[in-house]
């Protein structure tokens, strides 16, 4: 059953018991009045008459007591009958004239009916004086008075049912509100907010809802910017990679090209040079050639001196032992100072990725020691510790600058976000008591 | 008049060597190849002196084709020509059979002079390379200045043993063969095992 139904029934069936209780004492108390009432006037009305008519009855004989009588008229509240000794009735009083025609009904009569007994008065004549207590004119003013109460009554309870009626329906006017507001809410309409509800406790209970909503909204939304976030950065991070690799792919076609192509072309200049010098007579066409020679050795040697920096070739026959020997070895030939050492302990190799970021770590250090950094010794080790590649250069140079994190740096910082694409660490930080050690990191590839 | 077979897959570098070639009197070029497999039947053919062969080369590439020439004329003379310059490249060549080895950097000034040191039965290592080994000859060799352990670790090392397998042969430990190879490479100024194996193949220590 429905609320509202509910609190509508429990209020006018209260209302309906109140009343009747009412009635029914009023009831109780009527009853009480008449039988006082009739009692009385009984008993009056039968010891004045009964005296009256045997004084009269001792003058003029019945026929006067019947005069008397019929002068009389109609006592209150009582019915008088003259019966003659032979049991005829002679007189019977008039009814009322009090509402005369109207009657209660029987039940509510018989309700309120008094149980007074029939006085009976015996004149000499041997006639009798009959008196009867009367009570249907009282029972019949109980009776009006009763359905006017009831009259009353009914208009109340209608009235009172009413009132309750719209006040519950006031009271309880918020709640579908608040359900459909609940209901919005769980389909994922998180913006959804209830209107002011009337009502103290409904606009407390809708202004909390709001509240829930607008923090419910806000979790939600965090939620999803921070997923959003997330997600944005992985796809940055995956771009980062993918770019970083189609570079490197890029870089090692260039070595390879410079390195096999253009290689074979010098060589082939030089050779046309030499041979054109050894046959010419003339000094100048000796010279020229020797010149092409020169120059042509000098591109040679620009050329290879670019292949390390786009790309370790080694890579691509021997493994990162080698190549690292190999670079090491070239940049000490090239850069006499800071004496460089290098220590590997590479059981296995690591995957490619891990392999190209090792060396671009040793490569990217070299360049800091090498020229910024003043150092005097270098060391570089690369172990392999479980599953882990470890990289450290040290230096004992004059350190890095303090703002090699900043944007600009790119060497470092990029060395940085690619070991942190591999899951490894990086770090670059002045050694103590002085120069720089740079630090990696990464985890081997799962075979 | 010293015979020769040209084997690069670029025409322009044949052409080079061949004017190069020419151009001296006691050369002569009697045919070129521009693969592996040509390059073997070209030299069945012509049975020339010399050849000089890239080892980079699509299809078979030098390597290969060394291989099956020295495996049916194991006293056929090849000078190996590669990109690379690196003493690991060179070794293998080296082991492979070569009788030498060049780096195209240096390929023309020193192309005759290698023919030429091949050709009377020597072997012909690349000068630039060679001075990173060191000097060679046996007058203030390199090798005199190492221990009779060292040597002997050497010798393993440069057939290329393991630190593990040479300590366990000698029934030493890891780490004092870790000690002899760092002797080793300070006294002979080599950076790693290619260039150890390159020098024991120069001083004719073991067999290419």
């Amino acid at each position: 059953m429905k609320l509202r139904t509910r609190l509508n029934l429990v209020l006018t069936g209260l209302t309906a018991v109140f009343l009747l209780v009412l009635a029914m004492d009023e009831l109780r108390t009527t009853r009480a009045s008449i039988r006082e009432e009739i009692e009385a006037a009984n008993r009056v009305a039968a010891h004045l008459l009964g005296r009256l008519a045997l004084s009269y009855a001792d003058q003029g004989g019945t026929a006067s007591v019947e005069q008397l009588l019929r002068q009389l008229g109609h006592v209150r509240a009582n019915n008088i009958t003259l019966i003659g000794p032979d049991g005829v009735v002679r007189y019977r009083s008039p009814p009322a004239s009090y509402k005369a025609g109207r009657e209660a009904p029987a039940w509510f009569a018989h309700l309120l009916a008094p149980s007074a007994p029939r006085q009976l008065f015996a004149l000499p004549d041997g006639s009798q004086l009959a008196i009867d207590p009367e009570s249907s004119r009282a029972i019949l003013d109980a009776w009006d008075e009763l359905t006017h109460l009831a009259l009353i009554a009914l208009v109340l309870l209608a009235a009172v049912s009413a009132l309750a009626f719209y006040l519950v329906e006031r009271a309880l006017a918020p709640f579908p509100v608040i359900v459909a507001g609940l209901e919005r809410l769980e389909q994922g309409d998180l913006t959804h907010r209830l209107p002011p509800l009337a009502g103290a406790e409904a606009h407390a209970i809708g202004a909390a809802f709001n509240r829930m909503a607008s923090s419910v909204e806000r979790v939600v939304q965090a939620e999803r910017e921070a997923r959003e976030a997330r997600s944005r950065l992985e796809e940055r991070g995956e771009l980062a990679r993918l770019i970083e690799q189609s570079l490197e792919e890029e870089r090692r076609q260039i070595a390879h090209e410079l390195h096999d192509e253009f290689g074979q072309s010098v060589t082939a200049i030089r050779s046309l040079a030499l041979a054109i010098g050894s046959q010419a007579q003339e000094p100048q066409t000796r010279e020229a050639a020797a010149l092409i020679s020169s120059e042509a050795a000098r591109l040679y040697d620009a050329m290879h001196g670019l292949i390390p920096r786009l790309t370790p070739l080694a890579f691509d026959t021997q493994g990162l032992a080698a190549a690292l020997e190999t670079l090491t070895a070239e940049w000490q030939r090239r850069h006499p100072r800071p004496h460089l050492s290098l220590l590997h302990e590479l059981p296995g190799e690591p995957g490619a990725s891990v392999t190209l970021a090792a060396y671009r770590v040793v490569q990217e250090a070299l360049v800091n020691a090498v020229r910024h950094a003043q150092a005097g010794e270098v060391a570089i080790e690369v172990r392999q510790v479980g599953g882990h590649l470890a990289v450290t250069v040290r230096d004992d140079g004059v350190g890095l600058p303090e703002d090699w994190a900043r944007p600009g740096h790119f060497g470092l910082r990029g060395l940085a976000a690619r070991i942190e694409r591999l899951g490894g660490t990086f770090s670059a930080r002045r050694a103590t008591p002085r120069g720089t050690l740079i630090a990696a990191d990464i985890p081997l590839a799962p075979a | 008049m010293i015979r020769v077979l040209l084997v690069d897959d670029h025409a322009v570098v044949r052409t080079g060597f061949r004017l190069l070639l020419q151009a001296h009197p006691g050369t002569r070029v009697v045919g070129e190849a521009d693969s592996g497999e040509s390059a073997y039947r070209r030299f069945l053919e012509l049975a020339p002196d010399v050849v000089v062969m890239d080892l980079a080369m699509p299809g078979m590439g030098g390597l290969e084709a060394l291989r099956r020439i020295r495996a049916h004329h194991p006293q056929a003379r090849v000078l190996t020509l590669s990109a690379h310059d690196d003493p690991q490249h060179a070794q293998r060549a080296l082991n492979e059979g070569a009788s030498g080895f060049l780096s195209k950097r240096s390929a023309p000034e020193e192309l005759i002079a290698a023919i030429t040191a091949i050709a009377a039965g020597e072997r012909y290592l690349d000068a630039a390379l060679a001075a990173r080994l060191g000097p060679t000859g046996s007058a203030g060799s390199p090798l005199e200045r190492l221990s009779e352990r060292e040597f002997e670790v050497f010798v393993r090392l440069a057939r290329g043993q393991t630190v593990p397998k040479i300590a366990a042969d000698l029934k030493l430990s890891a780490s004092t063969i870790g000690t002899h190879l760092y002797n080793i490479k300070q006294k002979l100024g080599v950076e790693n095992q290619s260039e150890l194996t390159l020098i024991a193949i120069r001083h004719g220590v073991i067999e290419a």
